[in-house]
Parts: C-alpha cells; structure tokens; sequence
C-alpha cells in the first residue's frame, strides 16, 4: 500500500533555495534569537525578572500558537513555495519594526498598571514577529509531506529539526551573539536575513512551485 | 473516504487535542521545575537557563524524530499509551537529584565542595533530557493518528502544533506565577506524573472503568504516604518563585545568629537580640559610609536595593532611630521570611516595595536619598539590567546632591566585571571609590568588593575619624587607575551589557577545584 503511493507520489524537485529542512531550522533560530533578545529590549522597562521571562516566553509562544494555525490553513488553501517566500519577507519586516516601535514606546511613563505596560510593550514589538514565523512550520509540513503512510516520519524530522533550531539559536545568542553585539543590531541582522531570504523564496518560487506541486 | 482504522477513534478517551495539550504542557513545566532545581545548586545565570533549555529542546528534538519512525510502523493508540506511562514515569526521575543529594547527607558542604554541588546541578539537568525524550515522541504520534490524508497534512500539524503551544503557554505561567510557590518542586513533579499515568493507562485500558480505579488508588495511595512522610516538603524552608529559602541556626563570635541562605549562596547573618552586631565585613564598610554621611545628614534618608535578611537595614532602624529607610525587594518571601524568622518586626519602620529596582526607580523621584545600598549582586547571577548605564542615571535621580551609592559586587582577580562597572559608574558619578583588599583579592577566586560612587569628593580625614574601618581599605586614586588600566573596561548599557560573560572567569575559578 505504501509502496504504490510512494511510486505515486511525485519525484522530490531539486533547486538550491529549496531546503525544506534548513527552512524551519533557520524559522526556529530566528525566534529563539528574537526571545532572548526581547528580554534585553524589555527589561529597561518592567526590569528582569520571572515576570518578564514569563511574559517573553508567554508572548511569543502565543504569536508561534497563532501562526501555526494560520500558517496551516494557509498551507492546505494554497500550499506553494511563494508563499513561504512571502511570509519570511513579512517576518523579516516586522523583525525591523521591532526598533521603531521601541522608540515609540520608550519614554513613556503611561498610566497603565506595570503589569499590562509589560504585556502591552512586549507585545507590540514582538507578537507579530512570532506569528509570522509561526506560519512557517506546516507550511513546510504540508510542502513536505508527500505520502500519508510516510506522514509521521515527515513531520517528525521537521519538527526535530525545527528544534535543533531552537537550540542552535538559543545557546549562540546567548554565549555569542549578546556578548558580541549590541542587542539592536541582533534584531537588526535576523529582520535583514529573513527579508533577503524571503525575497530570494519569492523569486526562485516560480520556477520551484512548478516542480514540487505537478 | 477516511480509512476505518478502528473503533478507538469514536472513543471517549480519544480526544488528541488535550493529549497534545497534556504532554507538551508537562514539558514546560518539567523544564521550570527543574530551572528551579538547578538554580537551588548554582543560582540563576544566563549559563543555567541555556543549559536547561538546550537540554529539553535536544530532548523534545530527539523524541520527534524518534516518535515520528514510530509512528509510522505503529500507528496505534496503544502506542500512545505507552509512550505517556515511560513520560509520566521518567518525569519523576528529576527528583532524583535531591534523593543524591538527601542520601549523601551533603547539606554542609555546599560552601566548600563546589564542584559536587556544580555535578548535582548538572545531573539535575540532564535527568530532564529523559522525560523530555518521551514526551518529545508524543506529538508527531498524535499527528499521524489524527491525519486522514495528505491534503490535510497543513491543517493537521498546524492545529496540533497550535494546541500544543497553548499547553505550554499554560504551564508555563501557571508555573511560573503559581505553582512552585504554592505546592513547592516536588508536589508539581508529583502531580505531573500521575497525569500522564493515568491519561497512558486510560488509553492502554481502551477507557475501561476498572483500570482507571486501580490506577487512580495506586496513586492516591502512593500520594498519602508520601504525604505522611513528610516527603514533599523538601529542604527549603520557604520555596517562592525566585529562591529556595533556607534559613539555619549558626553561633559566631559567640553569639547565636540566624543565617539567611537563598538556594546556595549564604546570603546573611541576622542575630535576633542585637541588629547592630554585623558579621559580614562588607555590612561594616556600609556601617562605616552611614557613619560618615550622619556628619552631614539627619535624619538619614537611605534606599536598599534588594533586602536580602534584612540586616542592615535593621541595623540603620536601631543605630539611626530617626532615619527614613526604604527597601526594594523582589521577592515577597524573601520579606516574609525576615518577618518570621529574621527578626523584622511586623511594626518596623522599614517600608518595602516588593518589585524589581527598575520599576521602582523608574518612575518620577519624590525623594532624594542620602544613602543608595546596592545588594542585589551575587556571585553567578548578577541582575545585568542594574549594572548598566541607563540605571544609573535612574539611581542618581534619586539621590541628594552629595548622596553616597554604596555597591557590594564579586569579583575574581581579572576584575573583568569590577573594571567595567566602575568605568560605567564614572559616567554618572564624578567620584568612584574602591574599598577592598588588593593582595588579598589578587589570590582568592573570588572576593567581594565595595564601590562607592558620588557627585562630591570624599572627605578623607572625616571618613577616618567617623570610618576607620572604611578609610583603612580605600583605594588609593592612582592604585585604583593602576587596576582599570590593566585591561578592557565595556561600557555597560541596556543595549550591550555581557555581564555573565565578564563574570565567566569567576564562574569557572569556582567549578573545577
């Protein structure tokens, strides 16, 4: 049974922008990159505490929440390499809004409760970067996922690659990348990769959607 | 269209989303509690968290490939079931840490065998890699049960993944803000093993009543005992968010003190009957800089950034009655503790702000302080966020014209963090002062060193009749030029501020001998 699907199933494309593992690896590193970076943009606001990790980690995971849903609807309405292309441009964009937004808010000794301006800053810079890079997974899942009877194997390696992500953008910005560089220019970089990377998926999307969904 | 792979899916037991939910939950918190473990050995640090999080990620990572294989040769929920009896059962193995060490009987020696204490943090750590493994193998699992066909993969991963990120989102505040505090480590480790017990057995059991009631008494049993025997108290005698408190009976110079220990670091003497009997040296130097400004203040207006036993500032209630002292202390318990047990009265004039500096100082001065007492330092995990640059200017908003900020920090003898910090301090302040001994300091891993920072210069032939103390062990000007010329001094500011890094040779001193 498996066997005639596999001969069913289309032969895997080739093109060097299509890497669907090295995508989610580098979906996951960025917002690990971002997380920790955000506690660094946050804590001269609320300080650095369980608080203010709890609402870092709680943020982001919302927006990853939220994206991975979108991202799977999206992925089964109109499942194309193009439009991954997309939203890694758009993850790229809101990564760069991330200082703007800051400028905005710094001076600000608002009326809200300490507790809400934790939430209200560290959401407005980084709920939306979250979600978009949140959509990126299943999309890939679905772009990936050939045969239902291999379906497991699939979205497990995605999913542990996706993780040794995490990992690799965990330990590196915290023992290279924050005592390296100032924590702007982190978020500056990561916004940048992604935009270019994303822009690149978006070109080269053409001709690789041709490929993978005949 | 669907394949009719069994009846199982029609059961009431067979509902993935809270499967999902359950596991990827118990995750999150498995990985606080045992930050939290880790953290009673070695402290909170930038090291702690990267090794926690690495380790848990390498676990889930791991278990999905693994899960993901399994799945497809046996795609059955009996399946599931198994692999959450082996999560639930493994999870308790963190807990095997503190058997190691309650067997050992090593309470006493986490001063001086540090590189025990460093083996236990890191057994701690990696016993979460095996839970982690089991519950990592559950997620692709359910997406593989729950997919039909392949146009649904999307979806499917999607609206699992999601679901499985709101379980996290929920054990992770709910243990952050809730439950370590009020049941402690144990209890929560407890609790998250008998879930996935009991969710394995009811799926294994195809949701037969009488499974469900043998697994339910076992654990209700096994509850009780642990119960009686007093088991889930643990060694802390308070355990918050932030610390395990611990506090110990101690005779110094003769006479019975109260020793205030958060998670490992001893961080205060406190003697019930005399608050003006001060046993750390460092506590002296600040006796000796409040000495010095009573000359030119009264009443004395001070601010203590972190509270800590809460010596000094009883000690400035007692010797200086008409002073106006106010405390920033992150931790509730911690303020609690010093109520119970530290001889704070319940009447003290002492007014606590529960919150961390930055807030406080934060907001408009509507005071200007004397005496600023910085506290809040330790030795593996420094608060960068009150060392940069930005914060001082904060601190020195808050400060009279001629005000003294008083800081105790560790260093080892690359001073890598001293030299950087004064050299930040110097931005705000016109004046930086080091009280340490620099032999002393040159031979030791670590040694604790006072920074005294202020707009005026001061008065040294003052200090040495009201601080002989203090003026003996002052730098000289051109000694402490000599010290920050010898290497890199960083700029320290909210944007840039590698603290943990500048305090890696201290860490690394400590752990090896």
């Amino acid at each position: 049974m498996s066997a005639i699907q596999e001969v069913q199933s289309p032969p895997a494309v080739r093109h060097w922008l299509w890497r669907p593992y090295l995508t989610v690896f580098t979906s996951s590193l960025c917002i690990m990159v971002l997380e920790l970076a955000a506690e660094r943009v946050i804590a001269p606001y609320v300080g650095s505490s369980l608080y203010t990790w709890t609402t870092v980690i709680g943020v982001v995971l919302t927006g990853i929440s939220v994206g991975n849903y979108i991202g799977g609807r999206l992925a089964d309405r109109r499942p194309s390499v193009r439009l991954l292309g997309l939203i890694f441009a758009l993850a790229g964009l809101a990564a760069l809004l991330v200082l703007p937004i800051d400028a905005l808010l710094a001076p600000g000794d608002s009326g809200l409760s300490l507790l809400w301006r934790v939430v209200g800053v560290m959401a407005a810079m980084f709920l939306l970067p979250s979600l978009v890079l949140g959509c990126v997974s299943p999309l890939v899942a679905r772009l990936a996922v050939k045969d239902l009877a291999r379906a497991g194997r699939t979205v497990g390696s995605i999913y542990a690659v996706a993780t040794l992500g995490s990992i690799t953008g965990t330990v590196s910005t915290g023992f290279w990348l924050i005592p390296t560089l100032r924590v702007d220019w982190i978020i500056v970089a990561v916004g940048g990769l992604l935009l270019l990377w994303g822009l690149a998926l978006r070109i080269a999307g053409r001709t690789i959607d041709a490929g993978v969904l005949r | 269209m669907s394949a009719t792979s069994g009846s199982w899916q029609q059961r009431w037991y067979w509902r993935p989303g809270i499967i999902a939910v359950l596991a990827s939950g118990s995750i999150m918190v498995l990985e606080l509690v045992v930050g939290r473990i880790a953290a009673s050995y070695v402290g909170w640090s930038l090291y702690t968290w990267t090794a926690i999080i690495s380790i848990v990620m390498l676990g889930i990572s791991l278990g999905s490939w693994l899960g993901g294989r399994l799945a497809d040769r046996w795609s059955s929920p009996r399946l599931l079931g198994v692999l959450l009896v082996v999560g639930g059962l493994l999870s308790w193995s963190v807990l095997l840490v503190d058997m190691v060490n309650a067997v050992a009987q090593v309470e006493k020696l986490t001063q001086q065998n540090l590189s025990y204490v460093a083996g236990l943090a890191a057994l701690g750590i990696a016993l979460a890699f095996l839970p982690c493994l089991a519950l990592g193998c559950v997620s692709p699992v359910v997406v593989r049960l729950t997919m039909r066909n392949v146009d649904q993969a999307g979806s499917t991963v999607g609206r699992i993944h999601a679901l499985e990120t709101v379980g996290s989102i929920v054990a992770t505040f709910a243990t952050g803000f809730w439950l370590i505090s009020a049941f402690g480590t144990r209890p929560v480790v407890w609790g998250v093993g008998c879930v996935l017990l009991l969710l394995g057995v009811i799926i294994l059991g195809h949701g037969r009543w009488w499974a469900i009631v043998a697994c339910l008494a076992l654990l209700v049993a096994d509850t009780t005992i642990a119960v009686q025997r007093n088991w889930f108290r643990g060694p802390c005698t308070l355990e918050t968010d932030y610390y395990c408190i611990k506090v110990t009976d101690e005779t110094r110079e003769g006479h019975p003190v109260k020793v205030l220990i958060l998670d490992r670091l001893v961080h205060s003497y406190s003697s019930l009957d005399d608050p003006t009997r001060l046993v750390y040296s460092y506590e002296r130097q600040y006796a000796g800089a409040t000495a010095y400004q009573n000359e030119r203040h009264n009443p004395l207006r001070a601010l203590f950034i972190g509270g800590g036993g809460y010596t000094f500032p009883r000690f400035m209630e007692a010797a200086y009655p008409d002073s106006e002292l106010d405390v920033i202390e992150i931790d509730p318990g911690v303020t609690e503790i010093a109520h119970q047990l530290l001889g704070l009265e319940r009447d003290t004039r002492i007014a606590t702000y529960n919150e961390d500096a930055r807030m406080f100082l934060g907001r408009t001065p509507n005071r200007a302080y004397d005496l600023v007492f910085g506290d809040a330092f330790n030795d593996f995990s420094v608060p960068y966020h009150l060392t940069t640059h930005e914060f001082n200017q904060q601190v020195h908003a808050w400060m009279a014209p001629d005000g003294l900020y008083v800081i105790n920090m560790i260093d080892g003898p690359s001073g890598e963090l001293f030299r950087s910090y004064v050299h930040t301090l110097r931005q705000t302040w016109r004046h930086v002062y080091a009280v340490m001994d620099v032999d002393a300091w040159r031979r030791a891993t670590r040694s604790t060193i006072v920074v005294i920072a202020s707009d005026q210069a001061l008065d040294v032939a003052a200090l040495g009749e009201h601080a002989p103390e203090l003026a003996a062990s002052l730098l000289a000007p051109d000694v402490l030029e000599g010290i920050l010329a010898e290497d890199r001094a960083i700029l320290l500011t909210d944007r840039y501020a590698p603290v943990d890094q500048l305090l890696l040779p201290v860490f690394l001193d400590i752990l090896p001998e």
